[in-house]
C-alpha cells in the first residue's frame, strides 16, 4: 500500500516534470528522454507483471489526457501497459546482476519507444511518419538509455524507502538487522528452525529491499539505512518453499531473493498463505477457501495443493465419508492424506458432517473450484479437473487422490474411478481426483440417474441443496443454463468407458 | 506472483480498453468519452502544470539561454550566495526577455488590429506531436479553433480548452495545415508542418495552387482568412520562402518555408479572441528583407603571386565575394 502511494506520487511528479520541464530543455536532436516510460520500466521490474501492466496503463492514460495530450487517447496506455507487463515478467534479472538489470531496463525503454512509433504508424497517426520516426526514435532511445540507470536507481531507493516506512510503522521498532535478529531469536529457535526465522523476516516485511545495490551488486551501501542490513538474514527466508515469490507484499522488492526458476513447476508448500514467508503457518485456513480459483489453472499452478486439500475436506462431508474412513490407507502411496496439514480440512472430512463441509463455499465464479460437499464438487470436478490434470502433476496434490481412491475402492461397482485413472495420463495423483468426482456423484444413487447430473455441472449451493433434499428432478432441467455441449462432450467421452490403468472395467451405457 | 491466468486476464483487459479508447478517440475526438477524458486531464494536470511551470519554466529557460556558455558548471562551483545572485539575475533577464516578447506581441497585434489574450507556454507535448499547453483557458475567454500568435508571427491554433489551460497545435505539427497568401502577388496556397524533426531542419512545406506560379526565395507569406476567421485570422505573418522545389509533373508549385517564429523557444504568446475589423493584408509583415538576390555582384580580385617570391597568404577570393 505504501508502495502504491509512493509510486503514484512519484509518477505524478514525473509526469508534470516531463511536460513542463524535460520537454522544454533545448536538447540536441529531435527526440528527448521519456521519464514516464523509464518509470514504468523501473516499476515493472520491481513488481509483478500484473502490477506492471496496471501501472503502465494508468501512467499511459494520464500521459494521454494530460494537456497537451497525445494525438489519440489510449496510445500511450497501450504501449506502457505492454511494457510494464513485459518488465514485470523480466523482473527475474534483478536477482542476477546489476549490469543485466540496467541493460534490461535500457532495452525495455528502447523497445517502448519503438513500440510507440510502431503504434503510431499502425494507426496512421499523421504525426508519425517514417521520416519523422527515423529522426526521433534513435535520439529518444539514446536519451532513455542514458537516463534509465539513474532513474532506476532512484526508483529503487524510493521503493525501498516506502517499504521501510511501512515496516517501521508496522513493527514499531527500528527495522535494522539487529532488531530483526533479536526478534527472530525471541520468536524462538533462530538457529534451528529456519521456518521460524523465515516467518519473522516475512512479518518484518521485506528486508533487503533497500536496494538492489545492497544485494546482488555487493552491498556497498549497507548500513546507510536500516533496511540494508537485512540481506544477511535472507538465507533463512529464502529457503525454497517459503513462498517468497507468490506474495503480494513482497513480490516486487528488488532485493528480495526469489526461488530460482530452476524448479519451475514445484509449488512451495507454504504458499497458500498468500506468499508471505512462513505464512502457511500463520494463516492458511483463511486463504484457502478464498482462492480455489488457482486450482483450476492446471498442472503448473502453484496452489494445486490447496485444491486437493480443500476438496478432500469438502468431500469428506459427503456420503462417502465413511468409505474413506474404512480404508484410509488404500490410496496411492505418497498421495494419501498429504493434505492433512495444518491448513487442510481433514478433521472435517473425517467427521463426515455435512455442516462442516459446507464451509467450503462454492465459488460462483469457478464451478470447478467449488467444494460443496456432496454435489458441486464431484459434478463439476468431474468435468473439469480431470481434463486439467489437476491432481496429477504434483506430489502434494494427491490429497484428494488418496481420499478418493479409497472411497472408490469401496464402491468399485460405481462408475467414477476409471475416469480419473485414464485422464490422469499416468500420474499418481490423478486417480484421486477423477475417482473422486465420479464416485461421489453416484454414491447411493441409481445409476440411471447419473447421466443427467454429469452434464449439468451444478454451480453454487443451489445444487447442493437440491441434492441434499433429494429433488433430483431439477437437475435435468437445470442443464440448459450451462454450456451443455461442452461439458457433455468432455464428460461423456470420459465416463462412457471406465478403466483402471489401461484395463477397461466397464461403462455406464 | 507468477504469470498466472489472472495476470493475463488483467493484461488483456487493459489492452482491450486501450484499443477501445483509441477507437473512440479516432472516431470522434471532439465529443464523447474521449473529450470528457481530455477535459478531466486538463483540469487535473493543467493546474499542476501551471504551478510547476512557474518554477520549472524559468529554470528551463535558464538552460536555454545558457546553452554553450558553460554556465552550469560555473554555477555549481560558486558559493551559495553567488548562486542565489546568479539565479536572481537569470530571473531578471528572463523577465526582461518575456517583457520583450510581450512588447513585440502587442506591437504585432496592434498593427493587425487583433484582440488578444496573452498567455505563456507551460507544457510541451510528448512524443511525436508538436503541441504546447498555455496557461489560459475558458475562464479567460479562450475557445477552440482560435489563432495563436506571438511577436514574430503565427504559432498555431487552439485545439482544446479546459478551464485553466488550452492546448495549441503548433504550425509545425505534421497535421497542421495553414492557408496562406503570398505577400507580393496574392497567390493562394497552404503550408503544412514538418512534424517533429531535429530543431534545425524544421522547414514547412508550401504548396501553391497555381502550378506555374513563379515562387521566389524570400517571398513572405501571411495567413489567408478562414471561414468566420476560424481557425486562422487573416494577415498573420507565417514565414519566408527559403527554397523552391520544382518537381516535374507536379500539379502544384512547392517550396520550403522558414517560419518567422522560433518554435523551440516559445514564451509569451497571444490568443486572438477577436478578429480584426478589416483584413490587414500585408501590413503586419516585418519590414521586407533586402532583395533576395543581390543584383550587384562584388567584383572578384585575383592576386597572382609568382612562386619565387616570399609566400604570403593569398586571400581567398570566393569567400570575400560572397556570391
Amino acid at each position: 500500500m505504501k508502495r502504491a502511494l509512493v509510486s503514484v506520487v512519484l509518477l505524478a511528479v514525473a509526469l508534470v516534470l516531463q511536460l513542463t520541464f524535460v520537454n522544454r530543455l533545448p536538447l540536441p536532436g529531435a527526440g528527448g528522454p521519456d521519464l514516464m516510460l523509464m518509470l514504468v520500466v523501473a516499476l515493472g521490474l520491481c513488481s509483478s507483471p500484473a502490477i506492471g501492466a496496471v501501472t503502465g496503463f494508468g501512467v499511459g492514460l494520464c500521459l494521454d489526457i494530460a494537456p497537451p495530450g497525445s494525438y489519440l487517447i489510449g496510445e500511450y496506455a497501450l504501449v506502457f501497459c505492454l511494457i510494464g507487463y513485459l518488465c514485470g515478467r523480466l523482473r527475474g534479472v534483478l536477482n542476477q546482476s546489476a549490469v543485466l538489470t540496467i541493460v534490461t531496463a535500457m532495452a525495455a525503454a528502447a523497445v517502448g519507444e519503438g513500440l510507440y512509433a510502431a503504434l503510431g504508424l499502425a494507426v496512421s497517426d499523421p504525426q508519425v511518419s517514417w521520416r519523422t520516426v527515423q529522426q526521433v526514435l534513435p535520439t529518444s532511445a539514446i536519451y532513455d538509455a542514458a537516463v534509465t540507470p539513474f532513474l532506476f536507481y532512484l526508483v529503487m531507493r524510493v521503493l525501498a524507502w516506502a517499504d521501510s516506512l511501512g515496516r517501521v510503522v508496522a513493527a514499531g521498532q527500528a527495522a535494522d538487522g539487529s532488531a530483526l535478529l533479536a526478534r527472530s531469536g525471541a520468536g524462538g529457535a533462530l538457529p534451528g528452525a529456519t521456518m521460524a526465522s523465515a516467518t519473522m523476516l516475512g512479518g518484518a516485511g521485506l528486508l533487503g529491499g533497500a536496494g538492489w545495490l545492497a544485494g546482488p551488486v555487493g552491498g556497498r551501501s549497507r548500513g546507510k539505512n536500516g533496511g540494508t542490513h537485512a540481506p544477511r538474514l535472507r538465507p533463512g527466508a529464502t529457503r525454497h518453499g517459503d513462498g517468497w515469490v507468490g506474495g503480494a507484499p513482497r513480490t516486487g522488492l528488488p532485493g528480495a531473493p526469489r526461488l530460482r526458476p530452476s524448479r519451475p513447476g514445484r509449488p512451495p508448500r507454504l504458499r497458500p498463505g498468500g506468499g508471505t514467508a512462513g505464512s502457511a503457518v500463520a494463516r492458511p485456513p483463511r486463504t484457502m477457501p478464498r482462492s480455489p480459483a488457482k486450482l483450476r489453472i492446471g498442472p503448473a499452478s502453484r496452489r494445486d495443493g490447496n485444491l486437493g486439500r480443500a476438496l478432500g475436506g469438502g468431500l469428506g462431508g459427503g456420503p462417502a465419508g465413511p468409505a474413506r474412513l474404512a480404508r484410509p490407507g488404500s490410496g496411492p502411496p505418497g498421495s494419501a492424506f498429504r493434505g492433512a496439514r495444518p491448513g487442510a480440512r481433514q478433521p472435517a472430512a473425517r467427521s463426515g458432517a455435512l455442516s462442516q463441509g459446507g464451509r467450503f463455499r462454492p465459488d460462483p465464479r469457478m464451478p470447478g473450484g467449488s467444494s460443496r460437499p456432496s454435489v458441486s464438487v464431484p459434478r463439476v470436478a468431474a468435468a473439469r479437473r480431470v481434463s486439467l490434470r489437476l491432481g496429477g502433476t504434483r506430489r502434494h496434490d494427491g490429497v484428494l487422490g488418496g481420499g478418493v481412491l479409497s472411497r472408490g475402492g469401496s464402491q468399485r461397482s460405481l462408475a467414477a474411478r476409471p475416469v480419473s485413472l485414464r485422464l490422469g495420463s499416468g500420474r499418481r495423483g490423478d486417480n484421486a481426483l477423477g475417482g473422486l468426482s465420479g464416485s461421489r456423484g453416484r454414491l447411493g444413487r441409481p445409476r440411471q440417474a447419473a447421466p443427467r447430473f454429469r452434464s449439468s455441472p451444478a454451480l453454487g449451493g443451489h445444487s447442493a441443496l437440491a441434492r441434499r433434499s433429494g429433488k433430483r428432478a431439477r437437475f435435468s432441467s437445470g442443464r440448459s443454463w450451462f454450456p451443455t455441449p461442452w461439458s457433455r462432450s468432455r464428460l461423456g467421452g470420459r465416463s462412457t468407458v471406465w478403466r483402471i490403468g489401461s484395463k477397461r472395467t466397464g461403462g455406464l451405457r | 506472483m507468477h504469470d498466472t491466468r489472472r495476470t493475463r486476464v488483467v493484461l488483456g483487459a487493459l489492452l482491450v480498453l486501450a484499443l477501445v479508447l483509441i477507437t473512440f478517440d479516432y472516431r470522434d475526438g471532439s465529443s464523447g468519452p474521449a473529450h470528457g477524458l481530455r477535459q478531466l486531464g486538463g483540469s487535473v494536470f493543467g493546474g499542476a502544470e501551471r504551478v510547476v511551470a512557474t518554477v520549472a519554466g524559468p529554470v528551463a529557460g535558464f538552460f536555454d539561454r545558457g546553452t554553450g556558455a558553460g554556465s552550469g558548471g560555473q554555477v555549481a562551483a560558486l558559493q551559495r550566495q553567488n548562486l542565489q545572485l546568479r539565479a536572481e539575475l537569470s530571473q531578471a533577464q528572463l523577465s526582461k526577455a518575456q517583457y520583450g516578447q510581450l512588447t513585440r506581441l502587442l506591437q504585432l497585434s496592434g498593427r493587425g488590429g487583433y484582440r488578444i489574450v496573452a498567455a505563456t507556454v507551460i507544457a510541451i507535448g510528448q512524443g511525436y506531436a508538436r503541441t504546447v499547453t498555455l496557461d489560459a483557458g475558458s475562464q479567460d475567454g479562450i475557445k477552440p479553433e482560435e489563432t495563436v500568435i506571438n511577436g514574430q508571427g503565427l504559432v498555431g491554433t487552439v485545439t482544446s480548452v479546459s478551464a485553466q489551460t488550452c492546448t495549441v497545435l503548433l504550425a509545425t505539427d505534421a497535421t497542421s495545415v495553414v492557408g496562406v497568401t503570398l505577400a507580393t502577388d496574392g497567390q493562394i496556397g497552404w503550408v503544412t508542418g514538418p512534424g517533429k524533426t531535429s530543431s534545425g531542419s524544421g522547414l514547412m512545406r508550401l504548396q501553391v495552387l497555381d502550378a506555374n506560379a513563379g515562387l521566389r526565395p524570400g517571398e513572405q507569406l501571411v495567413t489567408s482568412a478562414s471561414v468566420h476567421d476560424r481557425p486562422f485570422v487573416p494577415g498573420v505573418p507565417v514565414g519566408t520562402i527559403s527554397r523552391v522545389e520544382n518537381r516535374a509533373g507536379s500539379l502544384t508549385a512547392e517550396a520550403l518555408v522558414r517560419p518567422f517564429v522560433n518554435f523551440t523557444s516559445l514564451g509569451v504568446v497571444g490568443i486572438v479572441v477577436a478578429p480584426p475589423g478589416h483584413n490587414p493584408r500585408f501590413s503586419v509583415l516585418p519590414p521586407a528583407p533586402p532583395a533576395p538576390k543581390k543584383p550587384h555582384p562584388v567584383p572578384t580580385v585575383t592576386v597572382t603571386v609568382t612562386p619565387g617570391e616570399t609566400t604570403s597568404p593569398s586571400p581567398s577570393p570566393s569567400a570575400s565575394a560572397g556570391g
